[in-house]
Order: C-alpha cells, then structure tokens, then sequence
C-alpha cells in the first residue's frame, strides 16, 4: 500500500513538473538582438568642392559685405 | 502522512508560481500620483524647463529658435563670411544638414513625445474629476499635448498641401499610456484632426490660471497658428483678428523695452521661454556670441526698402554695424505674428486691399513717420528672395512678397523663416564654407524619424528622402 501511495506521489509530482514547466513558454528566451541604433544616421547627399562660379559668387558676398561694412 | 506533506508542499509551490509578480515591490522613494495635484508634478517639470529656457522642444528657447533655426537652418545669416575665431564649442553648423546627419534632431522627437506621454498619464490615469485642480490639469494636458504633436508635425511631416493631407504622412498619434504600444503613421489629415481636437478640448475646459502658462488665449494661438500652416485661412483669420483685439499691436519705445525685456511678459506677449530668468542669462549671452561670428545675410538687409535703415525700429534693434545681430531674444508667441497672420489670409481669400491695409498697420508700428503704402507702391519681389512660390504654390506677387518680407523682419531671430522657407515651397539652396557648398534640399525641411523608432515599430514609414542609414 505503502509503495502504492510512494508510486502515485513521484507520478503527481513528474506530472506537476511537466506542468509547471510545460507552462513556461519560451523559458530561454531573450529579447530579440538588435544592433544599437545610437551610432547610425540618414546619409545625405555629399557637400562638393566650389566650383569657379560658386567661387566668383563667394567673393561678390564677401565684396559687398566689405565695403558696407568698412 | 509523508504524502501530505508531499502534496501541501507541491500545493504552495504552485500557487507561488502562479503568482507572476509575487516579488514585486513598488519602487523605493516614488510616489505613484492619485490625486490631481500630483498629476500636476508630471506637467510642472515641463512648464518650469520652459521659464528657465532649458527646452529645446515645447517653447523652444534661443539656442534653438536664434541660433540653430534662424543662425544655420535658414537662409537669414550669410554662412560663406563665418568666422572661425572663437571656441570650437560655440562653432556654427553650415546647414540642417550637419544637424540631421549627426541626429541632432533626433532629441526634439523624443522629448516632445515625453511630453505627450505626461499628457497621457494625466489624461487616463487621474481618476480625480470635477474639482478645480483637476480641471486645469485636464485643461493643461490636453494644451500641451495639442502643441506638442503641432510641433512635431512641423519638423517631422512635410509641409500640407491643401486638398491631399490624408495622401501624407502624418505622425504617430499616442492618446494613451502604453508601454507596449507602437502605432504607426496616421495621414497628415489625421494628425491635424487630432491637434485640433486636443486644443479645442483645452478651450472648452477654460484655463484662466496664468501660472500654467498655456491659458485660453494662448491655446486660441496655437489653433490659429494650426489653421494658418494648413491653410485654413477662413478659420485662422477670425482668431488672428480675436487676438489683435485683446493684445494690440504696440511701437516705438514700448516696442524696443518689450523686445529686449528677458524675464517676465511685456507689452503684446503671451507666452515665452525665460520668464524666470533675471534679465542676464549666460545661455543667451553665450548664443549671441556665437552668432557674432556670422553676420545677417543682405538678403535680409534688402527687406528694408529705401530710407527704412535709419527709420524701422527693427534695424536698429536687430542689427549693428557690422551686420551682426544683437538684442532681441524672444522665443514664444506674441501679436505682431497674428498681424501678419490676418494679412496673409486676407491676401489668399481675395481680399487684396484688406491685406495691404493689414500690413500697413504693422509697418506704421515699426516705421517712424509713416505713411501707408499704395497698391501700385508695393515693391517688386526682391531679386535675392529665396521664396519664388508662396504655400498654395502660385508664384509671388508683389504684394504676397511684401507679406513675407514683413514677416521676415518682425520675427527675425525668433525661429520662423526655416519654417516661412518649408511652408513656402521648400526651396532648395546652398552656402559655401571654406572652399565647400552646402546645398539644403527640399526633403532637409522634414526632418527623419529617428532610426530607433524603427528597431521598436515595425510598420513605421520614414520620409522621403532619407534611405541610407550609416553609422556615425
């Protein structure tokens, strides 16, 4: 009888186990892995060396700031 | 009996187990708000950044509105003649450009989204109801969360264009504390229903309480500065004209102390950054300084027509000698913007002489012995405006170039061209800085959804323009 109950405890407590862990869904699991963000940015497009034209209208600026501002 | 023992033990097991949070504790030292006046903790902290000038995003202080909008996003400062002296810290950027590729911008998206979430948390969770705190929370929440989302909407979605907005993109709206929660884009036309909801929501509840800043008048402001970038002009003009009438327009020596005043409100304001600041601000000292080092564009210089230098109180006020801009510092809302407001909606529902009539009121506040402009009087547009088309996309005429040219004098150094530049065709152009050209492009107005968003929100869409991410 006593073997009988010993049988039934370790049977309830296997099927409790099975239970308890059964419920944990995904016990492993980790937040999925993403590359940290903070040291990325939106490319745009390239700045570009002045031309001679865009030189020739830098120095009209500077030109005409001079000389109202002398 | 060793079964039962057996069996109570696997029975507290389980029910411990079952119980998710059993360990959960509630954090050392915080407070979990009940009442409404500890809600009102949540919105304080944002109102007092605003009186001590720490807030890039809600009122923006100067470093932001003078400094980064007017001095390096717009075109109102002449990049090419920056100089390089000075420290390295106080160095001014090229172009908006240099903010976005160095996600500079990315902090105006959260911290205004920080705010919407305070918002929420009174909204939803303040169970308090019908007392006078809980109404002016009630009423303060749903201000600032109506002028956050304006705000963001004016950096983060493009510039409306009548009759499409629900084919643009609009924000992520949050109307609820979640942590979980990750909505995607609503349209354009969304967007500004929800804005406008919020601000008539704070109207209906009536703040009168001066000490939360964003009272009646104030929320009445920003509804009409929301009609106005989304060009309902019928609905903008009665607010404009509402406000002109409770704050007067306001000139000559009254005009300067207002102006330069750094501290509490004066004259015609309503609501601005600094108020508690005791008239020397090193912050502000310090973002003058910078600016020194790059004078104003004669672009700007233009829109002082003929003997208008030695006669408009602006120049003098703004400008010196060398073409560097000094005195005012004011971030926030004021009445000569509903002046210019009224005139151009007069202009766009056809009222031509209305709107000249508008304007000349402003420039008889500002110009000494003035006498009012006649139709066939009003300039043409100035060769070196950057604008060619106004917001409907129809090219300027003299009188819409006026309109502007105004506008761009009176709130110099306050934030608004790079916004009058988005709101009026987004035009592209460049500047030069030590041998190299800057070229702000149309998509550069709308600033990119921050990267990160994208790691937490799947179905998020990014605004044109911007398809390479790189690391930095």
């Amino acid at each position: 009888m006593k073997k009988y109950i010993q049988y039934i405890g370790v049977s309830l407590a296997v099927a409790v186990a099975g239970v308890v862990l059964g419920a944990c869904e995904k016990i492993d699991d980790v937040p999925p892995y993403k590359e940290s963000s903070t040291s990325k940015a939106y490319k745009l497009p390239d700045p570009t060396t002045m031309t001679a034209d865009e030189t020739a209208e830098f120095n009209a600026i500077k030109a005409e700031y001079d000389a109202a501002t002398k | 009996m060793k079964i039962y023992r057996i069996l109570t033990g696997m029975a507290v097991g389980l029910a411990m187990a079952s119980c998710s949070n059993y360990l959960d504790v509630k954090p050392y030292g915080k407070v979990i708000p009940t009442t409404a006046e500890e809600f009102s903790a949540l919105l304080n902290g944002d109102l007092d950044a605003i009186d001590q000038g720490n807030t890039n995003y809600l009122v923006p202080n100067f470093i932001h509105t003078g400094v980064s909008l007017d001095g390096e996003f717009s075109d109102n400062f002449e990049v090419c003649l920056t100089s390089n002296s000075g420290s390295s810290l106080n160095r001014l950027r090229s172009y908006v450009g240099d903010a976005i590729s160095r996600n500079n911008t990315n902090d105006i998206y959260s911290g205004l989204y920080e705010v919407v979430r305070n918002c929420n948390l009174v909204l939803n969770e303040m169970e308090e109801r019908g007392t006078e705190q809980a109404d002016k929370m009630l009423a303060l929440a749903y201000g600032m969360r109506g002028v956050s989302y304006y705000q963001l909407m004016r950096y983060f979605c493009e510039a409306p264009e009548a009759g499409n907005m629900s084919g643009q993109l609009g924000l992520p709206l949050v109307e609820v504390f979640d942590m979980e929660a990750t909505p995607a884009r609503s349209t354009l036309a969304q967007t500004v229903t929800f804005i406008e909801n919020d601000l008539k929501m704070a109207l209906s509840i009536h703040m009168t309480d001066g000490d939360y800043r964003f009272t009646d008048d104030v929320i009445t402001g920003y509804l009409c500065r929301l009609y106005f970038w989304t060009q309902q002009w019928d609905k903008a003009l009665p607010l404009a004209q509402e406000l002109l009438r409770k704050y007067p327009l306001i000139s000559g020596d009254e005009y300067v102390e207002m102006m330069m005043t750094v501290g509490p409100l004066k004259g015609n304001q309503m609501i601005k950054a600094y108020r508690a600041s005791t008239g020397t601000d090193q912050a502000t000292d310090g973002a003058l300084s910078s600016l020194a080092t790059r004078p104003v564009s004669v672009r700007v210089i233009n829109c002082y027509y003929g003997d208008e230098k030695n006669t408009d109180v602006r120049y003098n006020l703004c400008f010196n000698g060398k073409r560097q801009a000094k005195n005012k510092i004011f971030c926030g809302m004021r009445a000569a913007e509903f002046a210019l407001i009224e005139a151009e909606c007069l202009y766009h529902m056809n009222q031509p002489d209305e709107a000249l009539r508008s304007i000349n009121r402003l420039r008889s506040n500002r110009i000494a012995g003035y006498t009012d402009m006649k139709m066939d009087e009003v300039p043409a547009v100035l060769s070196s405006e950057t604008i060619s088309k106004d917001a409907t996309g129809a090219a300027l005429t003299p009188l819409m170039g006026l309109i502007l040219s105004e506008r761009r004098k009176e709130l110099f150094l306050e934030g608004d061209r790079f916004f009058e530049l988005k709101r009026n065709g987004a035009p592209e152009f460049s500047s030069f800085n030590n041998g190299v050209k800057y070229t702000t492009r149309s998509f550069m107005y709308t600033f990119p959804i921050p990267v990160r968003e994208f790691d937490i929100t799947d179905n998020l869409v990014q605004n044109p323009g911007y398809n390479e991410v790189i690391n930095i």
